[in-house]
């Protein structure tokens, strides 16, 4: 029997190999498409999907769900997105916990928890993120995936050398194509992104929604953390908010660029008769000076470099060095939503959350007393 | 060799593809002491000083307001473009039968219009850079405005709500060129940790509100224009 040469041997082995490492990796990549479970609670009243507002989502990685807590009162609605950046965990877990414990009653709260759901598919290149963490609720643990800032690119490739805003003609990075909160108020036939902004953008127009809160976070060195930011015509709600809030927590009120475009607090309220407001949290795991972003450190914000950073003064948040947990992130979002509801005095009527947890108390108990148990 | 060498390199190709290390990083130098070296100074952190309002006494006047010389119409602008005028806003707008002007970027044309001008002294860098003026342009529209209420003689309120962190020297030379022309200060105490703005009305016989909390402006605006 002729001895194969070693060389082509190795060469061999070497392909096997990574033909494994391809399928195996490959695998894991895909599996970042199954969703962590909703599980809707006593005040959710009916879903639908985006695709309803843009039919060009169907069937698409864009398309996402809608929940409706309708409490039967008529009265202002309010619409929760979550997830317009799935690398900011406390928008949408924020916003999943209003889905599973949150019961108005009076008005409509609209809650759309995975705004950009193709980002929920993928981490942000180079990043070493993790792909899943969870928190710990009375009845076990629950896992939800750490996305990307942006849309997946195998869902929308390629990304042009300059982005130009379609409404505004703004020019941004390339890679901005498939940031979500660039892309509005979104076009009915233009990219995935610019189609889920439209979707979103319509669903406000059809239901007169009274009040759009977008829920994010920032880095702890970014200069707008903390902070509320608010269209010119939701500036009264959010100060009037800011006075109540300012008991509890350290915010700020803070005005929408008009000179920037694409993003919720500026376009949703130019183009539609919400009354747009945008929030920060800090989030370590998103800035340029933590260490590993680990499952753990991405609930509880502990990491010494940025307990360090704090210490020199060159962060706009104070950085203890137990961290700023997932809780007290969702608990500012929470509460701040609440407040949102509480303050509106306009003419479409009250809108009340219902017994909605206050900021000491979703601090003192963790997020996960306030998310559904797991389902067996 | 050769074959060693391809396949070391082969082994640190997959591995910087996989690019997802998990190892805890340690600094080469160890962990250093956060408190060594040059340490800036918190704007945020708390600085000692005797207020005089507080949790229970949230609003104090020290003087006399004469609320005769604060005539419609009104106007609210800005000197800094900070939300501080769009908070006076929201306050005198929750104050019953006040018609007013609310215009952060007025100009010292539209001053003739007006008997008296709240203006709310603090610099935002933020809102300097949303609204697209450079820190010069926004000194310069003071000044204009500044001298033009001097002919027309308008009733000037001085009013620096932002608290501590919307002091610095911007916010000071802005406050500096309303001082002069104020009939009354409004301030949220804790921006008077080195008691500049007490230290001026004393000097100046000039009437000051001292607030606790941003909120207060409610309840100052219909002190002075509620009916």
């Amino acid at each position: 029997m002729k001895k194969i040469p070693r060389h082509i041997l190795t060469a061999c082995l070497l392909c096997v190999f990574v033909a494994a490492m391809v399928v195996y990796l490959g695998i894991t990549f895909r599996s970042a498409k199954e969703k962590e479970p909703i599980y809707p609670g006593p005040g959710v009243t009916g879903q639908e999907m985006l695709s309803k507002y843009c039919p060009n989502l169907e069937g698409s990685a864009g398309d996402t769900e809608i929940y409706i807590l309708d409490s039967g009162v008529p009265g202002a609605s309010m619409l929760v997105l979550g997830g317009t950046h799935p690398n900011e965990p406390s928008g949408y877990i924020a916003a999943i916990s209003l889905i599973e414990t949150a019961k108005p009653t009076s008005g409509i709260l609209y809650v759309i928890p995975r705004a950009n759901a193709s980002a929920f598919t993928c981490n942000d290149p180079q990043e070493g993120s993790p792909m899943r963490f969870t928190i710990q609720t009375a009845g076990g643990d629950r896992w939800f995936r750490f996305g990307s800032r942006a849309t997946n690119p195998i869902d929308q490739w390629p990304d042009s050398e300059v982005y130009v805003h379609a409404s505004s003609g703004q020019t941004l990075s390339g890679s901005e194509i498939r940031n979500l909160n660039r892309a509005y108020p979104g076009r009915q036939d233009g990219t995935l992104t610019e189609r889920v902004a439209y979707g979103i953008t319509q669903f406000i127009k059809e239901h007169n929604v009274t009040i759009t809160v977008d829920l994010h976070e920032a880095s702890p060195e970014y200069t707008t953390v903390n902070a509320i930011v608010a269209h010119e015509n939701a500036m009264n709600l959010a100060t009037l908010s800011l006075w109540e809030l300012e008991e509890q927590m350290k915010i700020t009120v803070e005005a929408s660029p008009k000179n920037l475009h694409g993003l919720t607090h500026r376009e949703l309220g130019d183009y539609t008769n919400t009354m747009a407001l945008l929030m920060e949290t800090a989030n370590a795991s998103q800035g340029r000076l933590h260490g590993t972003v680990t499952p753990e450190m991405v609930v509880t914000g502990e990491d010494k470099f940025y307990y360090r950073a704090g210490q020199y003064g060159a962060l706009t948040v104070e950085y203890p060095a137990t961290g700023i947990g997932i809780s007290e992130r969702c608990a500012r979002h929470i509460t701040a939503l609440n407040e949102f509801c509480r303050s509106y005095d306009g003419t479409a009527g009250s809108i009340d959350l219902g017994n909605i947890p206050s900021y000491k108390e979703i601090i003192a108990n963790g997020i996960g007393a306030y998310l559904a148990s797991p389902a067996k | 060799m050769k074959k060693f060498i391809v396949l070391f390199l082969a082994a640190c190709m997959l591995l910087g593809l996989a690019a997802c290390g998990r190892q805890e990083s340690t600094s080469p130098t160890g962990q250093a002491d956060p408190n060594a070296g040059t340490a800036a100074v918190d704007p945020s952190a708390p600085i000692e000083f005797d207020m005089q309002t507080s949790e229970e006494k949230h609003i104090v006047t020290i003087g006399t307001i004469d609320k005769s010389l604060f005539e419609g119409p009104i106007l609210i602008t800005s000197f800094g473009q900070s939300t501080d005028a769009s908070t006076l806003d929201t306050a005198l707008g929750r104050v019953s039968g006040v018609n007013y002007t609310y215009k952060a970027q007025a100009i010292a044309d539209e001053m003739a219009s007006y008997k008296t001008v709240i203006i709310a002294v603090g610099a935002s860098t933020k809102g300097l850079g949303a609204a697209g003026i450079k820190d010069d342009e926004e000194l310069a529209r003071a000044q204009a405005i500044m001298a033009k209420l001097k002919e027309t003689g308008a009733t000037v309120i001085c009013a620096h709500i932002g608290g501590q962190t919307r002091r610095g020297a911007l916010s000071d030379k802005l406050a500096d060129l309303v001082l002069p022309q104020a009939k009354l200060i409004i301030l949220k105490e804790d921006a008077n940790f080195d008691y500049k703005f007490t230290k001026y009305a004393e000097a100046n016989n000039l009437p000051i509100t001292l607030i606790f909390a941003a909120k207060d402006t409610v309840q100052v605006m219909n002190d002075i224009f509620g009916k």
